[in-house]
């Protein structure tokens, strides 16, 4: 093999190497799907964790508008992108189909709660925010639950 | 005044290579993450980047070339051409990342997408190398940067448990439910962040614009021992403050506004306005260091003229590869590529690189033909033949982890 045959070979095996680390694997078994799913309510308990002690400061006048503004926005496009990655994964049973309902419920509830903190910050709003953001302690809660089930 | 600026060159170039957008949020990531257990990561990387930079410093001071001229010389065309097209493809894609931070701190203070600030960021960018004299953009940017020690300040108004902090960085573990690979993939983004080989290209560079002699062998050293560590201080800050607010909120760091959300906490929007003006210097400082670096190792390479203080009509072709670079690295961040992602594959992938880069200098440093009689002690062979083994340990298992690991995840 001629060093200029090698070249075209590594740049399609890095590239193909590249392509596998950016691909979503599928969930063939329970254990697999669950794990992906406690994987996901950590995820977005730390999008959560973020949006709190964004708001935290925000109560205290700690933290400036725009600057609060794009935390929120860019949590809220996470808890979104989480959401659908998991919808594009396909739960192998029954019982992995419940487990998604379970995780999907909080997942609405976590991206709702977001765009109206996102809204509220958006017009200036700020004094509701730690009305606004007093459901995600509770979905935290949730969703640890539905992460302990990896353990 | 005239000492502490005279430490600029360095302070500017620690700054750009420990707290560019990428460092910025790694550093933020893996306290958020890993608490204080790879704080060590980056005293190993001060100490092997203080060990070679004032090598680049001392062979630019005496032989009155940069470090990518002896590169070529030592190695041979065809080795340099390999190590330039490594440099100049990790430098594109850290300046495109830069780029985008720069406009990502605009966007964080007035809520503008980042996107439109892209072409404004670019444009400024290009006006001071085309106008700035280097001496003045050193100073400006280097001192500027130094705003970003409200991490510092955060850090001690926050009370943490130093002796937590102390324990996890003097005793480092990895963390329940995170794997060795992951943790040592970090390890070498930490590394290769503070080894990344701009730093001493830039730095031997601005030693040559500075027109440093042998009289400036102690500014060499003052700049290297005051500078890097600076940039260890505040790369370790901005881990420990993710480490005490936002891990125990088990946040996942990857955006910048995530990691400045400690100096908030704790010192308030006066902080956050000290930060975004610091990140600002430091990404802009980064993305001057990396577009000028690129500038400098492909004339240097081809012999032509690239002093940057040269009238352009004098040395039209670097400055044509910096515009052409330039523009390169606007189009790619105009298409929405994430500007972390990109610059923490470049740190890693720079990690590979780095045996190209430093064997040379360390060459160069006992050839008397260069340095005379300021050949390396015996001590600093010692020490830089042991970061030289770590160093190609580091490149061999910068590819394979960062496949094992889905680069960190």
């Amino acid at each position: 093999v001629t060093g200029s045959c090698r070249w075209p070979g590594l740049v399609a095996g890095f590239t193909l190497a590249s392509l596998l680390c950016g691909c979503a694997g599928s969930s063939r078994t329970d254990d697999d799907y669950r794990e992906k799913v406690a994987n996901t309510a950590e995820a977005i308990q730390g999008l959560i964790g973020t949006v709190q002690v964004a708001v935290s400061a925000a109560a205290r006048d700690h933290i400036p508008a725009p600057y609060l503004s794009v935390t929120l926005a860019e949590a809220d496009d996470d808890a979104s992108a989480v959401a659908d990655q998991l919808d594009s994964r396909q739960p192998p049973s029954a019982a992995a189909d419940e487990l998604r309902d379970r995780l999907d419920e909080l997942l609405e509830q976590t991206v709702s709660t977001l765009d109206d903190l996102r809204i509220a910050v958006r017009r200036g709003e700020i004094d509701k925010l730690a009305a606004l953001a007093k459901p995600l302690t509770h979905l935290d809660a949730k969703l640890q639950e539905i992460a302990d089930l990896d353990q | 005044m005239k000492r502490v600026l005279q430490i600029a060159l360095g302070v500017l170039t620690a700054i750009g290579g420990f707290v560019d957008i990428g460092d910025f949020v790694t550093n933020g990531l893996v306290g958020a993450r890993f608490g204080m257990s790879l704080a060590w990561v980056v005293v190993v990387g001060v100490v092997g980047i203080c060990l070679y930079a004032e090598m680049s410093g001392r062979i630019a001071a005496l032989t009155k070339r940069p470090v990518f001229d002896l590169v070529r010389e030592r190695l041979g065309p065809r080795a340099a051409l390999a190590n330039l097209l490594a440099s100049y493809f990790i430098n594109f894609l850290t300046l495109t990342a830069e780029l985008a931070g720069v406009a990502v701190a605009i966007q964080l203070a007035t809520s503008v997408n980042y996107l439109l600030w892209i072409p404004v960021v670019g444009l400024f960018m290009w006006l001071v190398v085309w106008k700035m004299p280097f001496s003045v953009l050193e100073n400006v940017y280097g001192m500027l940067g130094l705003f970003l020690l409200v991490f510092v300040v955060a850090l001690w108004k926050l009370g943490p448990d130093w002796g937590h902090l102390v324990s996890q960085a003097t005793n480092p573990t990895v963390p329940h439910g995170e794997g060795h690979p992951t943790w040592f993939y970090y390890a070498i983004a930490l590394f290769g962040a503070a080894m990344t080989p701009y730093e001493v290209f830039f730095f031997s560079s601005g030693a040559v614009e500075e027109k440093w002699g042998r009289q400036d062998l102690l500014t060499n050293r003052m700049n290297v021992y005051i500078g890097f560590p600076l940039g260890g201080l505040l790369s370790l800050s901005v881990m420990a403050c993710a480490a005490v607010v936002l891990q125990p909120h088990g946040v996942e760091v990857h955006h910048v506004a995530q990691v400045g959300l400690p100096v908030a906490t704790a010192v308030g929007k006066l902080g956050i306005a000290a930060m975004l003006l610091g990140f600002f210097a430091a990404t802009f400082g980064a993305g001057l260091e990396t577009l000028m670096s690129g500038g400098y190792s492909i004339s240097q390479y081809f012999g032509w003229k690239w002093h940057k203080d040269t009238p352009a009509r004098d040395a039209a072709r670097f400055h044509t590869v910096v515009l052409i670079t330039l523009f390169g690295a606007m189009a790619l961040a105009l298409t929405t590529i994430d500007p972390v992602t990109v610059t923490e594959y470049s740190v890693v992938l720079s990690a590979a690189a780095l045996p190209l880069t430093y064997f040379p200098i360390l060459v160069v440093a006992n050839d008397r033909n260069y340095v005379g009689d300021k050949t390396n002690s015996a001590f600093t062979n010692t020490l830089a033949s042991i970061y030289l083994i770590l160093i190609v340990v580091v490149a061999a298992a910068t590819i394979p982890l960062m496949l094992a690991t889905k680069a960190g995840l």
